[in-house]
């Protein structure tokens, strides 16, 4: 350990690491370097900023095995704003680390030794070098620092570096403050992965302070929520513009558009992923198709245990939330460009949009020095419920691409997360929303389901128990009734006994032309028909009286003929009738069957059977009267007539397609609401087709 | 309440079609179903089975 005065203010300074080449004064902020000829003073450094850094100087760590301390830090300036923190940690086995702390993350890396470096000019966003990709060329500005440092730096110099991410949290940075430059080379880790536990650091906290301050323009409140971290804070109330310098505000002008308020007040706090945000700023932005505007607005949210933000957006009542993606963790085929794909964490993310955002208004305060205006290129590429932003933030002072995951959000979480009230419920499918799996179509869906089984099982309880009993089946040969011949008159009477054994009596018949009786004997019964033919020589009539059948009732009835024909027709005009109540129900049937072969191709049509449903009839004795008709000139077919009560009635068949669709409807449209619609819906919107052309 | 009177219709959907389907009721016969008129089967030439030799013309 070297000891020396401060060439400055005479105080004690230390060299305790001796590789170490320059020490802050702790007394004068005066950057001391050692050199061969001695102790040099390179000039005053300012205050340090609190960037509410949970790191510091003593501070033990161990990585991979390797222990070692922080001993001394650089505060650099982005041009864009913005102050991060760079600690150097003296490695036990004699190595440099440099940990850069930037929002929450943290950066590991050690000088190698590699050369031929490329220029910087020659350097690329979305370029890549040794597998790593060029994420940010800008410049950096040593503004202040502390303790020993490892390499002579000179206050309010400025340099440009080239930021590089690889995959697995790689990480690189070109420094261009030499010539030729080095690279220094690492990861992205955390404290843990750093082996730094700040809950056992005596003394130590994360919680950020928060500063209640005044608009300078209308003197209302405004409370920076992460004071140490803001660049840009805009008054709620009037509009007025602030620069933030370690808490103090400088106005800077008012912005004529105050656009929409937030509906998640500023200064909300709430919990998304088990980590304590704070609503510390809110912005809306648009992208331009056509010449029609399309606008959404975005939270910035702070987390004061990591020091970190994220994104709410909400984008027509669609809610995301939104973290920072290390861009070596994106397979980009164009980084420089917009790829057709992204793929993160083995999921493949299509292209969705590619458009110019623009802020159109900006309430609260940020991390970088936000302007309404300001635009970047946005590509979103989508595979809900995530996605991927890629931005390009250009200046003249800076060249940034950086990715950012989205995670849909249900506004009923977001309501949860903050505790906010009300939120309105988006109408349409959004770019994230994940449509529902089948089967997930919630409580209307569950409802349907059951209301089908039910209609399925009730159809077959009931299909299965229903009586199906014959009560009629005949056969009536017509070539046993007499042919149209001189008109004449016959009276007949017939008497028998009906099916069930009961007495009846069919009275006197009377036919236009001639009369035959037909008589047979069936299981004891006498059935009787009577015939008459018709005047019409083409036409044979015939009018078939069946025997009376019994009808227990409280069902209905289904009436079947059939018939064997061959090029020939029979029409059937009947009438089922209840011989004591003079009910009658009239229905009639077409038999007929064609056939041949036209163009060398057989056809046939018509139908050798038909079948009526009657119904529910009451109990009693029916009978049906067939009057037929057929081609005379045809041999006369027989007739088949089955008559079964208590059926599957056709109208149930009816009815029950007709139900399905009545439940079906109503339950598919809330289903759809709930899936908010389909992925050709969602497509529509979109700049882009699924197979990443453009959308005509 | 929509998914309340959702599951109250289809319970009435559900009702409606098991009467439907066990009474085995018909729509399309029921409006032609009819009485013929003792005093015009008793009047018709022939006693009523006259009346069927012509068929049911609707007592026209």
């Amino acid at each position: 350990m070297a000891v020396a005065n401060c060439p400055s203010c005479g105080a004690a300074i230390e060299f305790k690491i001796g590789s170490s080449v320059v020490v802050v004064c702790d007394h004068c902020q005066s950057v001391v370097a050692r050199t061969d000829r001695g102790f040099e003073d390179l000039g005053k450094v300012a205050a340090l900023v609190d960037t509410g850094s949970p790191l510091r100087r003593d501070l033990p760590g161990r990585i991979r095995g390797n222990g070692f301390r922080i001993v001394g830090r650089t505060q650099m300036k982005h041009p864009m704003g913005g102050v991060w923190d760079e600690w150097y940690a003296a490695f036990d086995d004699g190595q440099w680390g440099w940990i850069a702390e930037a929002q929450g993350k943290y950066y590991l890396t050690v000088k190698t030794t590699r050369g031929n470096l490329p220029p910087y000019d020659v350097l690329a966003i979305g370029g890549m070098f040794d597998e790593m990709k060029v994420v940010e060329l800008a410049s950096a500005t040593v503004v202040s620092g502390e303790g020993e440092i490892p390499f002579r730096v000179e206050p309010g110099a400025t340099y440009q570096y080239a930021d590089l991410s690889g995959a697995n949290r790689r990480f690189g940075t070109i420094d261009y403050s030499e010539d030729p430059p080095l690279l220094f080379e690492g990861e992205e880790t955390t404290l843990a992965g750093l082996g730094i536990n700040i809950a056992l650091e005596p003394g130590r906290t994360t919680t950020v302070h928060v500063a209640k301050l005044s608009c300078s323009q209308c003197g209302g409140p405004l409370t920076l929520v992460a004071p140490d971290q803001s660049e840009r804070v805009v008054c709620p109330h009037c509009g007025a513009a602030h620069d933030v310098s370690a808490g103090n505000l400088q106005y800077l002008k008012t912005l004529k558009r105050h656009g929409p308020q937030p509906v998640v007040p500023l200064g909300s706090n709430g919990t998304i992923g088990g980590e304590a945000y704070v609503v510390a700023g809110y912005m809306q932005r648009s992208v331009t198709f056509d010449n029609e505007k399309f606008y959404w607005t975005e939270y910035l949210l702070f987390a004061s245990g990591t020091k970190s933000f994220a994104w709410l957006v909400d984008d027509e009542d669609h809610w995301s939330f939104v973290v920072p993606l290390s861009a070596g963790d994106v397979e980009d085929s164009e980084p420089g460009d917009a790829a057709r794909f992204v793929i993160a964490h083995q999921v493949t993310f299509k292209i969705f949009q590619d458009a110019v955002a623009t802020v159109e208004s900006v309430i609260g305060e940020f991390y970088w020095k936000v302007e309404t205006g300001e635009q970047a290129r946005a590509v979103d590429y989508i595979a809900p419920p995530e996605g991927i932003t890629k931005e390009f933030a250009d200046t003249d002072e800076s060249h940034e691409v950086s990715y950012s995951l989205a995670r849909y959000m249900p506004p009923e979480e977001v309501e949860a997360a903050f505790g906010v009230k009300g939120l309105a419920r988006p109408t349409k499918l959004g770019t994230l929303q994940p449509l529902a799996k089948a089967g997930g179509c919630g409580a209307m869906g569950a409802i349907w389901a059951v209301l089908v089984i039910a209609f399925l099982a009730v159809s077959l309880f009931v299909s299965t128990t229903l009586p199906h009993k014959v009560v009629l089946s005949e056969e009536y040969p017509l070539d046993q009734f007499a042919a149209p011949s001189d008109s004449t008159t016959t009276n007949t009477t017939t008497t028998g006994a009906g099916s069930t054994g009961a007495d009846w009596s069919q009275g006197t018949t009377s036919a236009s032309t001639s009369t035959d009786r037909w008589q047979t004997s069936t299981t004891g019964t006498v059935q009787t028909a009577t015939t008459t033919s018709g005047t019409d020589r083409s036409e044979a009539n015939a009018v078939i009286f069946t025997k009376p059948f019994v009808i227990e009732g409280g069902h209905n009835l289904k009436i079947e003929a059939s018939t064997q024909l061959s090029d020939a027709w029979l029409h059937v005009d009947g009438s089922l009738f209840n011989e004591q109540s003079g009910f009658v129900e009239p229905f009639d049937m077409q038999l007929e069957h064609y056939e041949g072969v036209e163009d060398g191709e057989h056809w046939s049509e018509g139908s050798l059977s038909g079948s009526k449903y009657v119904s529910t009839l009451q109990p009693g004795t029916y009978s049906l009267r067939l009057d037929t008709y057929r081609d005379a000139s045809k041999p006369a077919p027989t007739l088949k007539v089955t008559a079964t009560e208590g059926v599957f009635p056709m109208t149930g068949c009816v009815f029950l397609v007709i139900a399905l669709v009545l439940l079906t409807i109503p339950a598919a449209i809330a289903g759809r609401s709930k899936r908010g619609g389909s992925e050709s819906a969602r497509w529509a919107e979109a700049m882009f087709t699924p197979q990443g052309e453009l959308n005509e | 309440m929509g998914k309340a009177i959702y599951a109250a219709f289809g319970l009435l959907l559900l009702v409606g079609y098991t009467t439907v389907i066990r009474r085995g009721y018909e729509l399309s016969m029921p409006g032609q179903r009819q009485y013929v008129a003792g005093g015009l089967r008793g009047a018709s030439h022939g006693g009523y089975r006259s009346f069927w030799y012509s068929g049911f013309h609707g007592g026209k």
